[in-house]
């Protein structure tokens, strides 16, 4: 290696802009296809389940409160996640997608990682039916 | 703190009886050291734990202890249909995911007899070249780390980040890719892909380049591996090593071209061969294969046919969208494929593909269910880490991080 070999590269690395970016004032965009947080649209829902029963890890739950209402809830565990897109791909009415700017899944607690998606007071029920199981329902 | 603090472990009786055979009568008797390291240690790259026996700086034998890492993904498979296990495969070998997703596909085709499109090959060798750049730039900046040149580790991992930024825009993920799927690929290519690798291949070649000028050059770097941890070509065949680290020993022995698979009979390359069987002999093949797989990137990219990019074959790929809304029979088979899995005849196939590392071989076992009943996967880092005792014999400490080094372990691999 010549003596002299630096210099050049030190010159051009003195007037280049860094490499980094400055993250958490300046995001990265993301790809289309990033394959982050779940997204659910309940008008389009059948209730089939498919996705409930094809997720490899078991991260969805799909509650039906009324089928013929159409009342559908998706408990969804970011935690168990694997972000595989095998549930938006056999979702044939295509109500499941994934987003590609929900990547910044980090929590401190567990709790948010539990997500409901539905109408609001679907999930309200849902939510209380898990608060205190078995109040609602009639007894066996 | 107390002076009792230093004493070094006794050994009972127990343990010594358990080592008799493992290490020599000598550290049975006190006269060498028993030394732990790792399973927390940088340079075993992952959680590698060593028991050496140390004669001074000397190292007498080493032992590695492995299943730090255990995931039992083999296991895992078992319960899960043939497409839900795609994610797994991801994470044993968590740097070369494109990899071990083409061992388990191509294994699973082989059984269901699916002939996979022309495109997808040629995207599968595409993706998998990348793939190896990315796993080797890793391995050469860490190896560089180990010994102690800084700035190698900053240069790879910045040309890495260009590779999984190409990652992230075909597969939605940087480094779990799950693309690869059974008789295809999940989506087909999208658009600016082509852009994005030519401009990625257009300055890589002058970076290799550069990177390897600063090690080759370095008096200090060859000082410390050459004729550091030979191993010979016989004996690396019988321990049963792979991939560069065989061929760091002289035998010319590369799957691509020994069994060519998913169209790598179509593209012209070079199997970078040396004969010293050392460290430095270890770390020329891995830098020459860089720059063979440019060449096979740059062929795929020139001769990319147009087409489809997932099987025909209703067994495995499920009906296109579109065609459920007018077609009960695809509904119906749609629901089946997705909840209960399509069913293999029963029998057992092996199919073998060179990742990054060597050998990764996939063997399935069929008992005519929707789940395998055995998945198996054969390790290349495991079979090289096997031969890790020979190589190290006699060697200083300050050698044995060099050759772990050239050796290219991840340990999610080892475990499984």
């Amino acid at each position: 290696m010549k003596f002299g070999a630096m210099l050049g590269d030190i010159t051009r690395s003195l007037f280049r802009k860094p490499f980094t970016e400055k993250y958490p004032f300046e995001k990265h965009a993301a790809p289309d296809r990033l394959r982050g947080q779940l997204t659910y649209h309940p008008e389009k829902c059948t209730g089939c389940g498919l996705c409930n029963k094809d997720c490899p890890s078991d991260a969805i739950e799909l509650i039906t409160i009324d089928k013929k209402a159409k009342r559908f809830v998706l408990r969804y565990d970011m935690a168990r996640c694997t972000f595989c897109a095998q549930c938006v791909q056999n979702c044939r009415f295509e109500c499941l997608g994934m987003s590609h700017d929900q990547w910044e899944l980090a929590a401190l607690t567990r709790e948010p990682f539990t997500v409901y998606y539905g109408k609001d007071e679907d999930v309200q029920t849902i939510v209380e039916r898990f608060a205190h199981p078995k109040t609602d329902e009639p007894a066996q | 703190m107390p002076e009792n603090e230093y004493q070094l472990m006794e050994l009972t009786v127990d343990d010594l009886k358990e080592m008799k055979g493992l290490v020599s009568q000598r550290a049975l008797d006190g006269d060498t050291v028993l030394l732990n390291m790792g399973p927390q240690h940088p340079s075993t790259h992952g959680v590698l734990r060593l028991l050496l026996e140390l004669d001074g700086e000397l190292v007498i034998s080493c032992i590695p202890d492995v299943g730090y890492l255990h995931t039992g993904i083999e296991k895992s498979i078992e319960d899960k249909t043939y497409t839900k296990a795609i994610p797994l495969t991801d994470r044993m070998d968590y740097l070369s995911p494109m990899s071990n997703n083409l061992g388990y596909v191509m294994a699973v085709e082989k059984l269901m007899e699916v002939d996979v499109p022309l495109r997808a090959q040629y995207v599968r060798v595409i993706l998998c070249e990348l793939q190896r750049i990315s796993s080797h730039l890793v391995w050469l900046g860490t190896h560089a780390i180990d010994l102690a040149a800084m700035s190698v580790f900053l240069y790879c991992f910045r040309e890495r980040e260009k590779i999984l930024d190409i990652f992230e825009m075909v597969a939605g993920q940087r480094m779990m890719v799950s693309y690869f799927r059974i008789g295809g690929l999940w989506r087909d290519l999208p658009a600016g892909f082509e852009d994005a690798v030519r401009a990625f291949l257009g300055h890589f070649p002058s970076e290799v380049d550069e990177y390897e000028g600063l090690l080759k050059n370095n008096p200090l770097w060859i000082n410390r591996t050459q004729g550091v941890g030979v191993v010979t070509a016989e004996d690396a065949i019988a321990w049963g090593m792979t991939g560069p680290s065989l061929r760091g020993s002289g035998v010319n022995w590369d799957i691509r071209k020994a069994q060519p698979y998913s169209a790598y009979d179509h593209f012209e390359f070079d199997v970078p061969i040396s004969e010293a069987g050392d460290v430095y002999a270890r770390f020329w093949c891995r830098v020459q294969e860089m720059r063979q797989s440019v060449r096979i990137v740059e062929q795929a990219l020139a001769k990319l046919p147009k087409g489809p990019f997932i099987t025909g074959n209703r067994k495995v790929a499920p009906p296109p969208k579109e065609e459920l809304a007018y077609s009960m029979e695809s509904l119906i088979h749609h629901f089946k494929l997705w909840t209960e899995g399509f069913t293999p005849p029963p029998g057992e196939v092996y199919v073998s593909v060179e990742s990054p590392r060597g050998e990764f071989g996939c063997y399935v076992n069929s008992d005519g269910s929707p789940k395998p009943r055995r998945v198996h996967f054969r390790a290349p880092s495991f079979a090289n880490l096997s031969a890790l005792p020979l190589m190290t014999k006699g060697v200083f400490i300050a050698d044995l991080v060099a050759i772990i080094g050239s050796i290219d372990i991840v340990l999610g691999d080892v475990d499984r």
